[in-house]
């Protein structure tokens, strides 16, 4: 099984939103990071089908999409960023209904519909309508959706945003739990919930593809931009202007830093084992508005 | 495709507008009728007025005098009559012009029927003069049908602002009119005159409007809830889920114009009766050309209406395909309803008002489609408005269906 994005590019008048993309999936969990604006859901939504490339092609298992049409939908699952539902049906309809669009016959749906409610844990609100439902279980009759056809390929926008952590964890686990045996393409702006289940994390920044690979290899790409420096209060104007700070915490010793840098920041700085979110930081802090973590030359 | 056509059903009927829009067209309907059946009138033998139930039931057995063909022997009998009340100074108020109640009531409201349609004929073309029976002889009774027909001459023949009747025009519309079977077959028809003249239009209308609200969503409301996302990325997004839609508000469509229609004719016939549908559509309609009987008439009314009702659901599913939100659709196909109904015919242009009469708020009115002359002329073929107004409803299906189709199928989300 193999999922091949060839070029892909999106431009939406004069703004290039997906810029020549090319990446191949096979079966495994992949973390599709990036700022606001960077392509993310652009780039799912051509891979759902939702929206054209202006140029590029996807290719699935050696067959492009367009030729594949009904057969690729076939075996695609599909939570978009804002998950959009039917608030008179309830959940059990709303189910059936996507069954039913997704070609499942009528006996294997209820038995399909009953399953996945209980995986998701809506059992018991099965038969209640979607617009009494809070943010998470939305999300979780999203998921629930998205699967019902046992997809090959499983994409998922965002699919914590606005969720609690409690919430999160458990959805968390329940990707998990659906991602055997799939290519499943998740994007989020909550680097640990990557780092936690992506065999593979994507990086894409303004279009582009700027980084790939397992957790382990970035996050030893990652070594040596992580500081830790602890500064007096009156210095942290200083030190937030010329850096990206991941973490600050103030303690009786002065305020503590967590610095994303490629140079030492300071002279008593002392580095520490980077992760993911600095190496996010490091490649998105100016998109972010913070300073760049590229920003060279130390304060004395 | 079953479930998805259920479904697609439920979401169109379970939303909290729709179950408005439904009862207060019935309600609409309901308060229509039972207006229309109050508003009848008659007299009692000493003058008194009596309306609704009981001024049917009076009208309708005090017409029963006339009931049959309308022989000239039948026209000279009323003519008599006529001649008879207005010549015994007796039969008058004092010294004034005035009948008395009562000679009203008993002698002449029997005929009234057959008097208005002999003062129809011996009026000037296009004017209705109610004194004219004064001057009519009993040799003009005996030509009525010719002299009808001829009027219908006068009438194609006529200059008009907007531009006159071409010969081949003229022909079709009076050889049509010759073919209108002789002596008329008359009889009590109040209740089919009210149904076709003053319930029809409007209750059609209001199925058509109710029909832009309920459809305005089957599409719009994939956009605005945002769900167009993950239904177009299912195997069945882009094809079948259209055809269960379409499916789904021709269902719909079709239920609540069957259903308004049903209530508004259970109500007037039960009032009426159904006495009158063999009678000749002359009776309620002097002047048009068309040989049809009052139940053909409605009947032809009732498919047309269908039809101009399924082609406003058509339209409305194009628009909610291209539209965001169902409201903007709405409001777009409801002025597409309605807006004709305000616009004056030209008294320059043919054309415009052969388009305007395309319109639904026109179209929906057979009481008036079955009495104009309005023909469209092709090359040599000339065709009768109520045929123009099937085949441009049916076009219109044809056009925006696979139009709205062919949007959804390429919607894009973006």
């Amino acid at each position: 099984m193999e999922l091949i994005l060839d070029r892909l590019t999106k431009q939406f008048k004069n703004k290039i939103a997906v810029d020549r993309f090319s990446y191949t999936m096979k079966a495994g969990v992949y973390g599709l990071l990036g700022a606001n604006g960077a392509g993310k859901t652009t780039l799912m939504r051509m891979i759902c089908t939702v929206l054209s490339p202006t140029d590029g092609d996807i290719l699935f298992d050696g067959h492009s999409i367009n030729v594949l049409n009904e057969r690729y939908c076939d075996i695609l699952g599909y939570l978009p960023q804002d998950f959009g539902y039917y608030p008179d049906f309830s959940a059990r309809d709303f189910m059936l209904y996507m069954a039913s669009l997704k070609g499942i016959k009528n006996r294997a749906a209820h038995k399909r519909t009953d399953e996945l409610l209980h995986l998701v844990g809506l059992s018991d609100v099965a038969t209640q309508k979607i617009r009494s439902f809070s943010g998470g279980m939305k999300q979780r009759l999203g998921v629930a959706q998205a699967v019902l056809n046992g997809p090959k390929i499983l994409i998922l926008d965002e699919p914590t945003a606005g969720l609690d952590p409690k919430e999160r964890i458990r959805f968390r686990n329940l990707i998990s739990d659906l991602a055997k045996d799939k290519i499943v393409l998740l994007s989020t702006h909550i680097v640990s919930d990557i780092e936690c289940i992506a065999d593979q994390i994507i990086m894409m920044k303004k279009g582009k593809l700027i980084l790939s690979g397992t957790t382990a290899d970035l996050t030893e790409q990652a070594n040596g931009l992580a500081w830790n420096l602890i500064v007096n209060p009156n210095e942290l104007e200083q030190y937030e202007a010329r850096y990206c700070i991941s973490n600050l915490h103030h303690t009786s010793m002065g305020v503590e830093l967590r610095i994303v840098s490629e140079e030492k920041p300071a002279q008593n700085a002392q580095p520490i084992t980077a992760n993911i979110e600095d190496l996010f930081l490091f490649h998105f802090s100016d998109e972010l508005g913070q300073t760049s973590g590229k920003t060279s030359g130390g304060i004395q | 495709m079953n479930m998805l056509l259920r479904f697609e059903c439920k979401k169109l009927l379970n939303r909290k507008f729709t179950v408005i829009t439904i009862f207060a067209l019935m309600l609409c309907v309901m308060a229509l009728s039972f207006l229309i059946i109050s508003e009848n009138t008659n007299y009692n033998a000493d003058g008194s007025r009596i309306s609704g139930m009981k001024a049917i039931r009076v009208n309708k057995s005090s017409q029963a005098i006339s009931e049959g063909k309308l022989t000239k022997q039948k026209l000279l009998e009323a003519f008599h009559q006529y001649q008879k009340v207005m010549n015994k100074p007796s039969n008058y108020e004092g010294t004034t012009d005035d009948l008395k109640d009562e000679v009203y009531v008993t002698e002449l409201k029997p005929y009234d029927g057959v008097l208005s349609l002999l003062r129809r004929n011996y009026s000037p073309a296009g004017r209705y003069d109610y004194y004219i029976l004064s001057s009519v002889s009993d040799e003009m009774i005996d030509q009525f049908y010719e002299i009808r027909h001829a009027k219908i001459q006068e009438l194609v023949n006529m200059d008009y602002s907007y531009g006159n009747y071409s010969q081949t025009e003229k022909e079709f519309i009076l050889n049509k009119d010759s073919k209108i079977k002789t002596p008329f077959s008359y009889d009590y028809a109040d209740g089919w005159g009210d149904i076709l003249q003053r319930g029809f239009f409007t209750v059609f209308l209001l199925i058509g409007l109710a029909v832009c609200v309920i459809i305005a969503p089957i599409f719009a409301y994939e956009y605005q809830t945002g769900a167009d996302a993950v239904v177009l990325s299912t195997r069945f997004g882009r094809k079948r889920i259209i055809q269960a839609k379409i499916l789904a508000g021709f269902l719909v469509s079709s239920g609540i114009f069957f259903l308004a229609t049903a209530l508004f004719m259970i109500i007037t016939f039960t009032a009426y009766g159904i006495q009158g549908w063999n009678a000749s559509f002359q009776i309620l309609s002097f002047t048009s050309f068309y040989s049809l009987t009052i139940l053909q008439v409605f009947l032809c009314g009732l498919l047309l209406n269908y039809l101009i009702v399924i082609a406003v659901m058509s339209i409305t599913m194009l628009l909610s395909s291209v539209c965001n939100t169902s409201f903007s659709t709405v409001i777009i196909s409801a002025l597409w309803v309605f807006v004709p109904l305000f616009i004056p015919s030209s008294k320059d242009s043919k054309v415009f008002n052969y388009i305007i009469n395309l319109l639904p708020a026109k179209a929906l009115d057979t009481y008036t489609v079955f009495s104009v002359y309005d023909v469209y002329s092709f090359g040599k073929t000339v065709i009768s408005l109520p045929i123009v107004i099937l085949l441009s409803s049916a076009f219109l299906v044809l056009i925006a269906l696979p139009l709205a189709h062919r949007s959804f199928s390429r919607h894009q989300v973006a």
